[in-house]
């Protein structure tokens, strides 16, 4: 039997509703980290792996997410469900302007102007200290459900939909469409494709999934600081859907996981874990071109996208 | 017969070398129209032009529908798709990431726009499977539909093509070197192809450079040379001019 992209997902999803009653708080915590690293990494995969554009700035929509809740909560004193609301409005904006803009060149052009946009917000974030508490950032966000094991749940739930509705449009004729634009802009055009308006769409939606992980992020910390915005980010995001595997719907979420799990095994053996970590990625990602779930998904007789 | 496409005195400088002087010509329906040319003598880039690739310094493009004429000059290329006129390329243009099927499939979304529907799978649009499948038929690829475009032979991408541009139900198919690279076999393949959306009535404006294939299949060919028309009538007509000769062969 060929592997589904639905029983694949629901698969995991299991396992990681199983995970907390054998794991500690202290692993929950890193697993609910590691749900949204990779709701954030296949939100990205929409762009990259579906699309074909490869974004070096999907840190701005994880960071725009996470201080849009925190300010909510903290600074305006607005409810969860509201904060969280606002922060997709307020990404929603921000990938359309910046998306509008940035999507007037493709390739490294393209790359170098999110890039430049994720920056000009990191500014932003480190230097108006009324809102954003600059490089101290925002502290003491309230987590909803108060437990981690029950926050735990939450995101693993809003992930579970966000996914879901990911992959609803990815086999819809609107996820072929992006896949034709990957494949042969021009092809694409000729077909008959508005292709800059849905190069847009995709980036929008793309956007939208990441800020919505990041969004879940600053409760689950309970704080947020302009780390989570700077571009050192954005290439971590581009390395778990790399390392899980961008021709696979799943394969970016499981890169995430892996990718908290690596960076933390490395820092709990040396002080070089950063090193450790990329020498890791790196040789991961050079031993297995199509990722790791790519490499499984193809062995156990499935189509890359 | 009524024209379907009509060009209007166009024209297209690249610095101070005209690609293509001041060319009109008609396409009528039914008709198969033959543009030969000794190269560099503006064929592909009048193609471009009416495609909407290439934006022309003057002139007009016109489609004659029944509801009226509409000026194709300088709009998009999706927009002159959508309008009927498609186009096969010289070199196979294709997703070569997608199977056969769904390079189908996508053409056909793309051209009754169907991608704004996200909440339904794209394999279970009504109608679209069928159409997919009736075109690999009628292009001779229905065994193959579930191969992935790359893996595909030169001829094989060709067809492709042209299966892709038939997905719109084209007032006017535009078709660039249909046989150029192919084996003799594979040629074949392709004249029957053109002979057969003759039979079906679809206009064409075929370029080519084997003579043999353009003036078999051409109700009227049209010489270029050096971006101006040379000479234009019937295809034994054209054979037959000795000035023909000359922009092929000179003095």
């Amino acid at each position: 039997m060929k592997p589904s992209d639905y029983w694949a997902l629901v698969l995991v999803f299991a396992l990681l509703a199983v995970a907390p009653a054998l794991a500690g708080p202290f692993y929950t915590r890193l697993l609910a980290t590691g749900i949204l690293y990779g709701t954030a990494a296949v939100g990205f995969n929409v762009l990259f792996g579906y699309t074909g554009l490869l974004s070096f700035g999907h840190a701005m929509f994880w960071g725009a997410g996470a201080y849009t809740v925190a300010i909510g909560m903290v600074k305006m004193g607005l409810s969860f469900p509201a904060s969280l609301a606002l922060s997709l409005l307020v990404v929603g904006v921000i990938a359309l302007v910046t998306g509008f803009l940035s999507l007037r060149h493709t390739r490294i052009y393209f790359a170098m102007l999110t890039l430049a946009f994720g920056q000009l917000l990191y500014a932003i974030a480190l230097k108006w200290r009324s809102m954003t508490g600059a490089d101290e950032g925002i502290y003491g966000v309230p987590r909803p459900l108060g437990d981690v094991v029950l926050y735990y749940y939450l995101i693993l739930g809003v992930s579970l939909v966000v996914l879901l509705a990911l992959l609803r449009i990815l086999k819809s004729p609107l996820g072929l469409a992006f896949r034709s634009i990957r494949d042969n802009p021009f092809r694409a055009e000729v077909v008959g494709y508005p292709v800059n308006r849905l190069r847009l769409l995709s980036y929008t939606i793309s956007g939208l999934a990441t800020g919505v992980a990041g969004s879940l992020y600053a409760p689950l910390q309970t704080s947020v600081n302009p780390e989570a915005l700077y571009w050192t980010f954005s290439a971590a995001i581009v390395f778990m859907a790399i390392l899980g595997g961008s021709r696979v719907f799943i394969g970016p979420f499981i890169g995430g996981l892996l990718y908290v799990f690596i960076q933390d095994t490395a820092m709990g053996v040396t002080e070089y874990w950063l090193l450790a970590t990329g020498v890791t990625l790196g040789a991961l990602i050079l031993l297995l071109p199509e990722g790791i779930v790519g490499y499984i998904w193809r062995r156990l007789g499935g189509r890359l996208e | 017969m009524r024209p379907v496409l009509v060009v209007e005195d166009v024209r297209k400088y690249y610095g101070r070398v005209a690609a293509v002087d001041g060319v009109s010509l008609t396409i009528e329906e039914e008709s198969v129209v033959g543009l030969i040319g000794p190269n560099g003598a503006g064929k592909t880039t009048l193609l471009d032009i009416i495609s909407g690739v290439v934006r022309p310094d003057t002139g007009r493009i016109k489609l004659v529908t029944g509801e009226g004429e509409v000026d194709l000059t300088g709009r998009p290329i999706s927009y002159i798709t959508r309008m009927g006129v498609s186009r096969a390329f010289q070199i196979p243009n294709v997703f070569s990431g997608l199977t056969v099927l769904d390079n189908l499939r996508t053409a056909l979304i793309a051209s009754r726009r169907l991608y704004t529907r996200p909440t339904r799978s794209y394999e279970a649009l009504p109608g679209v499977d069928e159409e997919a499948h009736r075109l690999a038929s009628l292009v001779g690829l229905e065994d193959r539909v579930e191969v992935e475009a790359s893996s595909l032979s030169h001829g094989e991408r060709k067809l492709l093509d042209i299966a892709m541009a038939l997905t719109t139900k084209p007032r006017v198919l535009l078709l660039d070197e249909p046989t150029a690279g192919l084996s003799a076999v594979e040629k074949g393949r392709i004249v029957e192809l053109i002979e057969g959306l003759k039979r079906r009535g679809i206009p064409m404006l075929v370029v080519e450079h084997d003579l043999d294939v353009v003036f078999s299949v051409s109700d009227r060919v049209v010489a270029m040379h050096e971006g101006k028309v040379l000479v234009e009538g019937k295809p034994e007509e054209v054979r037959s001019d000795p000035r023909l000769r000359v922009a092929y062969f000179g003095e």
